[in-house]
C-alpha cells in the first residue's frame, strides 16, 4: 500500500525574473516500510523533493498524498501538525540543543509524540546507552548524528526523512549511522527516504531514485546491501 | 515545553553579563520604586488619615474688610484697647473724616493697619460670613496663638482646648497640660534639644514643665512664623498650654477663623480651587496668614507627589531600557540557535511553544532583580521615611504590604518583558523551517551599507570595512544608538544635577552685604543713614510690549514694585556676568527685573511692562535683568515710585542693613519696635534654606548615583553585545592572522562614533527635560533655575560613557580571548 504519492508535482523559484524549476512535473509513489534512496548531483532537486514530500515546503503545482490526504493543500498550521504526528527528520548537521543532555535531546522528540515512546529502547537501538548524561559537545560527530536519529525516532514517526545523514561523517561513523537506520527500519517498519549524493550509500535502500535537473531519470528496485559491505565512495 | 525551558534556562550562563546587567537594572528600578513608594505611602496614608481624624481645617479666613465701607460705629471696637497717643490721634482724625466723608487713601490705609494690628478685622462683617457658611455648608471657629522669639527660637503658644471641632491637637507622648505652666512641645524640638517629659523649661523668666509631646494638627509643615518660612527643628517649637497660662504668655497674638466643610468628603478628593472655590467669595478674605496656614497643611503634597511621579517615571524608563536589552538578548539567542529552532519547527513544534521557552529571560531577570530591589528598597525606605518625618509633623501609619508594590515591581515588568520577549521570539520564529535551517547569515546588504561604501570609497579599506560592518544590521545599530542615548541622558543628568541647588544658594547669598531686612507697618518718611531704604508695594504687570507690539498676558504677573536709591550701600543688583547694573536705572521709568520674571514670562531688555497705579496705566522700560532665581521684584527709582503713589516726599517701608540692633535678639527702642512689622535675618534664612536644600541635594545625589550606576550597566551590556555580535568576524580575522589590537580597532570600535553621537544628542535633550521639570518645580518654588553644562563637563561625560563602554568591552573580550580559533570557527 502506498504511503506517499507525488502527483505531477513541480516546484518553481523565480530568480532574476526567470522561472527556475527545482522539481519539474514529477510523479512518485512510496510504499510503507520502504527505504528509498534519492541520488543525484548537487542542484538536481533531491533536497527540494524531500522537503515537499515531508511537508517542510509546499509544491508550486501538483498534489502530494499522504495516506490519501493531500498535504499540498494544507495550511501552515496543518502542515506543522502533520509533521508533528507523521514524519521526522535527520539532517546533515545534527543541530542538537547544546544545553541539554543526550537523554533530554531525545526527550525533545518524545514530548510532542502522539503516543509515548520508550526512550531507553530507542537510545539503546542507536547505541548511545553509555552516553545519556553527556552534552552534545562531549560527543563525536557520529554520536551526535545518532542522537539526532534517536530524537527523530522518539516521535514514533511513520516516515523518516534523512537529508545527507552521513554527509559530515567519516566512513566508519557513517556506516555505523546507516546500520542504525536499517535497524530502525527493521524494528519499527519505518518508511525512510534518504537523500544523498554518495552512490555507495544508495545500496542500502530498497529503491534507488536518480534525479537530475528536477526530474527522475531512473527509479529502480535494489536488493539491500549491509552498510558494512559497501565501499564508501 | 519543559525541556525547551530547561534549555533556555541553561543558556543563561552564556549570557552572564547581559543577564546580570538586566537583573541589576531591574533591581535598581525596584529599589527606587519600593523605597520611594513605601516611604511616601506611609507618610501619605498617615497624612490623609490624620487630616480626617483631627478634622484639620480646609481653609482659614478673616471676614472681608473694606475700609471704604467702615462707619464711625465700627471704631467703637477700639474702646477697650490701650492705644498709643499717635493711634488715638489717628482715630480722632479718621472719625472726623469719616463723618465728613473726606478720608483720603493714605488715611484709609492707616486705618486698615490699625484694624489689622489690633485684630479687629475679626469682628467686622460677621453676618455675611454666617450666611456664607450656611450656603456653602461649612462650620468655623476662632483660633488663636501667640508667637514669641527668644534666643533665636520661635515659640508658638496655643491654648489647649480638647473640645475643639477643628484642628484637634494630637498627643504623641505624655499628657496634655491641665495645670498652670504645664506645656507640651514638638517631638522634633524635644529631640533636637535633648528635652524629655518631666523636664522643666524656662522662657520669659517663667518655668514651664514639659508634660508631653504633641502636634498642632494644622502644622503639618510646621511654619511657626511667616518670618521663618522654612522649618528648622532646632529653632521652631509649638507649645500647648492651659488657657490661663496662655493668657499670661507674652507674644504677638494671631487670631483667625478656621473652617471645615460639613460634607464628609475625604480630604484628598476635595478640590479647594475648583469651579466653586471658596477663595473668590466676597464675604471672606484671605490674609498672608491664611496662605501660610494653607501651606502648612498642603505643602507636604508638593513634596510627595513629584517624588512619587518621579519614581514611577523612573521605573517606566528603566522598564523601556530593560525591554530593549531583553529584545537584544532574545534576538541574539534565537539567531545563534536558528538552525536548532528550524529543526524543532520541522519536527512539528509550534512557533508559540518555542517562543514561550524564551520567557525564561524575563522571568529569571524580573524575579531576581525585583526580589533584590524589593529587599534593598525596604531597607532604604526607613531612612527615607525619616527624611520626610523630619520635615513634616505627621503620625505614620504602620507599614502594610500593598498589592500595588507587588504589581509594579513583579507583575508589570514580568508581563511587559515577557510580552516583549515573546513577540520578539515569535517574529523571528514565525519564519518557515526551511528558512531557519538555511546555513549562514540571512542579513542582506542594505541601503545604509551601500551609501556608506559610496561616501567612504576614497577612505582606507579599514574605515570602509568598519562602517560596512556597523551598517550591516540597521536593527542592531539602532538598538546600540538608543541604548547609548539613554545612557547619555543619564550621564547628562549626573553632570547637571551634581550640587545644583547648593550652587544656587551660594550664588544667591554669597554676595549679599546686608544681614537684616526690616519691614515696617506703614510708610516711613525721611532717611535712615544706617540702611538702604526700599519702598515695596505689590502690583501686577498687566501687559508687556515687545518689539513695539503689545502682548496681552494670559494672566497678570504678580510683582513687587521696589523703589530704590542710586547710592545703595549694601544691596547689589548684578547681571549674569557679575556686573553691577544699578546704574542702568537712568530715568524715572527705567526698571530692572529679575532673571526669574524674565525667564518665566519671556520678558527681555528694552521690553515695556505696564502696571496699574491709582487707576492709571504706567509704562516702564526694562533696562536690565538682575541675576536672581527667586525674586519677583521690579526695581525702579524710589522717589518716582513715591510720587506715583501720591506721597509728598520719598518714603520707605523696608530697609536692608548690617546693624545688629535689627537682629531678632537686638535691642531696639520700644517706639521703633512698634513700627516694625517684621525683622528678617538673611543669615538665618540662608542657614534655613541651606539645610532644606541639602536635603534636596541629597535626593539629587541619590538620583545621580543611581543614574551613574545605570549608565555604566547599560554601556557594559552594549559593549558585551558588540563583542558577542562580532564573534564570527573576530574569529575569522584571527584565522586570517590579524592581531588582537588590530581586531579591536576594526571590529570592536565600529559603534564608537554612534555612541558618541548619541551622547552628544542626549545632552540638549536632557537639558530640555530638566528645564521642563524644573519649570514645574519653579512655579511651586517661585524660582527659576538656570541649567547649563560646561564644555569640560561634556568632556567628562564623554570619557565616562566611553570608559564604561571600553571597560565592558575589555570584560567581554577576556571571555572571547579564551576561545581557541578552531572553537570560535566551529561554533559559527
Amino acid at each position: 500500500m502506498e504511503k506517499i504519492i507525488a502527483q505531477d508535482i513541480s516546484k518553481v523559484y523565480c530568480i532574476d525574473d526567470r522561472d527556475f524549476y527545482a522539481i519539474n512535473d514529477l510523479n512518485l509513489e512510496i510504499k510503507k516500510g520502504e527505504i528509498v534512496v534519492v541520488l543525484g548531483p548537487s542542484g538536481s532537486g533531491k533536497t527540494t523533493l524531500l522537503n515537499v514530500l515531508s511537508g517542510l515546503d509546499t509544491v508550486s503545482v501538483g498534489n502530494v498524498f499522504y495516506d490519501k490526504e493531500n498535504i499540498a493543500k494544507y495550511s501552515d498550521r496543518k502542515l506543522t501538525a502533520h509533521r508533528r504526528l507523521k514524519s521526522s527528520f535527520v539532517f546533515q548537521n545534527y543541530n542538537l540543543l547544546e544545553n541539554l543532555t543526550v537523554y533530554q535531546n531525545v526527550m525533545i522528540g518524545s514530548e510532542i509524540a502522539s503516543e509515548k515512546t520508550d526512550i531507553d529502547e530507542i537510545i539503546s537501538v542507536v547505541g548511545l546507552k553509555n552516553h545519556i548524561k553527556k552534552k552534545p559537545h562531549q560527543l563525536s560527530g557520529g554520536e551526535q548524528q545518532r542522537v539526532s536519529l534517536a530524537r527523530a525516532l522518539a516521535k514514533n514517526p511513520e516516515v523518516l526523512f534523512c537529508d545527507e545523514p552521513t554527509g559530515a561523517l567519516d566512513e566508519k561513523t557513517g556506516k555505523n549511522v546507516l546500520e542504525k537506520l536499517i535497524k530502525v527500519n527493521e524494528k519499527y517498519n519505518t518508511t525512510m527516504i534518504i537523500v544523498t549524493h554518495n552512490p555507495s550509500i544508495a545500496l542500502i535502500g530498497d529503491r534507488i531514485i536518480k534525479m537530475n535537473s528536477g526530474r527522475i531519470v531512473s527509479d529502480e528496485p535494489n536488493k539491500r546491501v549491509k552498510p558494512t559491505d559497501i565501499s564508501w565512495g | 515545553m519543559k525541556l525547551l525551558f530547561i534549555n533556555s534556562l541553561k543558556g543563561l550562563i552564556n549570557k552572564k553579563i547581559q543577564i546580570t546587567g538586566l537583573i541589576l537594572l531591574i533591581a535598581i528600578s525596584a529599589t527606587m520604586y519600593v523605597a520611594a513608594n513605601v516611604a511616601i505611602n506611609q507618610v501619605e496614608d498617615g497624612y490623609y488619615a490624620y487630616l480626617n481624624e483631627q478634622n484639620v481645617e480646609h481653609f482659614s479666613f478673616l471676614p472681608s474688610f473694606d475700609e471704604t465701607k467702615l462707619t464711625v460705629n465700627d471704631l467703637q471696637l477700639f474702646e477697650d484697647e490701650n492705644l498709643s497717643e499717635e493711634e488715638n490721634l489717628l482715630l480722632l482724625q479718621i472719625t472726623q473724616c469719616l463723618e465728613a466723608n473726606t478720608c483720603n487713601e493714605q488715611q484709609l490705609f492707616m486705618l486698615r493697619n490699625l484694624f489689622s494690628t489690633y485684630n479687629k478685622m475679626l469682628y467686622i462683617n460677621l453676618e455675611e460670613v454666617e450666611k456664607l457658611a450656611n450656603e456653602k455648608d461649612f462650620y468655623y471657629e476662632l483660633e488663636k496663638s501667640k508667637i514669641k522669639i527668644n534666643e533665636k527660637v520661635y515659640y508658638k503658644a496655643i491654648p489647649i482646648n480638647l473640645d475643639k471641632k477643628i484642628n484637634k491637637p494630637y498627643l504623641l507622648e505624655g499628657n496634655f497640660p491641665v495645670e498652670e505652666n504645664e506645656i507640651t512641645i514638638l517631638p522634633s524640638y524635644a529631640e533636637a534639644k535633648g528635652l524629655n517629659i518631666g523636664d522643666t523649661y524656662e522662657l520669659n523668666e517663667v518655668e514651664y514643665k514639659i508634660v508631653g509631646t504633641a502636634f498642632a494638627s494644622d502644622h503639618i509643615y510646621p511654619i511657626v512664623s511667616l518670618n521663618v518660612p522654612i522649618f528648622n527643628e532646632e529653632t521652631n517649637n509649638i507649645m500647648f498650654m492651659t488657657n490661663e497660662t496662655y493668657d499670661k504668655f507674652t507674644g504677638l497674638e494671631e487670631k483667625i477663623y478656621v473652617a471645615r466643610y460639613n460634607e464628609d468628603l475625604p480630604f484628598n478628593e476635595r478640590d479647594l480651587f475648583g469651579e466653586e472655590t471658596i477663595f473668590e467669595e466676597d464675604a471672606i478674605s484671605f490674609t498672608p496668614s491664611s496662605i501660610a496656614r494653607f501651606i502648612r497643611v498642603e505643602a507636604i503634597k508638593g513634596d510627595l507627589e513629584p517624588n512619587k511621579t518621579f519614581s514611577n517615571i523612573f521605573v517606566n524608563v528603566l522598564l523601556v531600557i530593560s525591554g530593549v536589552i531583553i529584545v537584544i538578548i532574545v534576538k541574539k539567542r534565537i539567531e545563534s540557535e536558528k538552525t536548532q529552532v528550524g529543526i524543532l519547527k520541522s519536527m512539528g513544534y509550534k512557533a508559540s511553544a518555542i517562543a514561550s521557552s524564551y520567557l525564561v529571560y524575563p522571568i529569571i531577570s524580573v524575579l531576581a532583580g525585583s526580589l533584590i530591589g524589593y529587599f534593598i528598597g525596604m531597607y532604604l525606605a526607613e531612612p527615607l521615611t525619616n527624611v520626610y518625618v523630619s520635615f513634616y509633623n505627621v503620625p505614620l501609619k504602620p507599614f502594610e504590604l500593598e498589592y500595588e508594590y507587588i504589581s509594579r515591581i513583579f507583575i508589570t515588568p514580568m508581563l511587559v518583558l515577557a510580552l516583549i520577549s515573546f513577540l520578539t521570539a515569535m517574529l523571528m520564529i514565525r519564519k518557515k523551517p526551511l528558512f531557519l535551517l538555511k546555513e549562514g547569515s540571512n542579513i542582506k546588504v542594505n541601503f545604509l551599507t551601500r551609501l556608506s561604501n559610496k561616501i567612504l570609497r576614497k577612505t582606507k579599506f579599514k574605515t570602509r570595512f568598519k562602517y560596512s560592518l556597523a551598517f550591516r544590521s540597521i536593527g542592531k545599530l539602532l538598538i546600540v544608538t538608543i541604548v547609548s542615548f539613554a545612557s547619555g541622558l543619564l550621564i547628562t543628568l549626573v553632570l547637571i544635577g551634581n550640587g545644583l541647588f547648593s550652587s544656587i544658594i551660594d550664588e544667591t547669598f554669597g554676595n549679599m552685604k546686608f544681614d537684616y531686612i526690616v519691614a515696617y507697618n506703614g510708610f516711613i518718611p525721611g532717611e535712615n543713614e544706617e540702611a538702604d531704604q526700599f519702598l515695596i508695594i505689590d502690583n501686577e504687570i498687566s501687559k508687556k510690549i515687545t518689539d513695539g507690539k503689545e502682548v496681552e498676558l494670559e494672566e497678570e504677573i504678580e510683582i513687587s514694585l521696589s523703589g530704590i536709591d542710586d547710592d545703595l550701600k549694601y544691596f547689589e543688583l548684578k547681571d549674569d556676568k557679575g556686573n553691577d547694573i544699578l546704574e542702568l536705572i537712568d530715568s524715572d521709568t527705567d526698571v530692572l527685573i529679575s532673571y526669574r520674571i524674565s525667564e518665566l514670562n519671556e520678558i527681555k531688555v528694552n521690553d515695556t511692562i505696564v502696571v496699574l497705579i491709582n487707576g492709571e496705566e504706567i509704562e516702564l522700560t526694562v533696562a536690565g535683568i538682575y541675576q536672581d532665581y527667586f525674586s519677583s521684584s521690579v526695581f525702579m527709582n524710589r522717589e518716582y515710585l513715591s510720587v506715583l503713589y501720591s506721597f509728598e516726599a520719598p518714603v520707605y517701608n523696608q530697609i536692608y542693613t548690617t546693624n545688629p540692633k535689627y537682629d531678632l535678639d537686638g535691642e531696639l527702642e520700644e517706639s521703633e519696635l512698634e513700627k516694625i512689622a517684621g525683622q528678617f535675618s538673611v543669615r538665618d534664612l540662608e542657614e534655613n534654606i541651606t539645610s532644606q536644600v541639602e536635603a534636596m541635594d541629597l535626593v539629587l545625589y541619590i538620583v545621580v548615583v543611581f543614574a551613574a550606576i545605570m549608565s555604566f550597566i547599560i554601556m557594559l551590556v552594549v559593549a558585551n553585545i558588540v563583542v558577542e555580535e562580532n564573534r564570527k568576524n573576530i574569529s575569522l580575522m584571527k584565522v586570517l592572522g590579524y592581531k588582537n589590537k588590530q581586531i579591536g580597532s576594526i571590529v570592536l570600535n565600529i559603534y564608537t562614533p554612534f555612541i558618541l553621537i548619541s551622547y552628544l544628542i542626549a545632552i540638549p535633550v536632557m537639558i530640555k527635560i530638566v528645564k521642563e521639570l524644573l519649570e514645574i518645580f519653579a512655579d511651586d518654588l517661585e524660582m527659576a533655575i538656570p541649567i547649563t553644562i560646561s564644555f569640560s563637563q561634556v568632556l567628562i561625560g564623554m570619557f565616562a560613557i566611553l570608559g564604561a563602554y571600553y571597560m565592558g568591552m575589555a570584560i567581554s573580550r577576556r571571555v572571547l580571548n579564551k576561545i581557541t580559533l578552531a572553537e570560535a570557527l566551529k561554533r559559527e
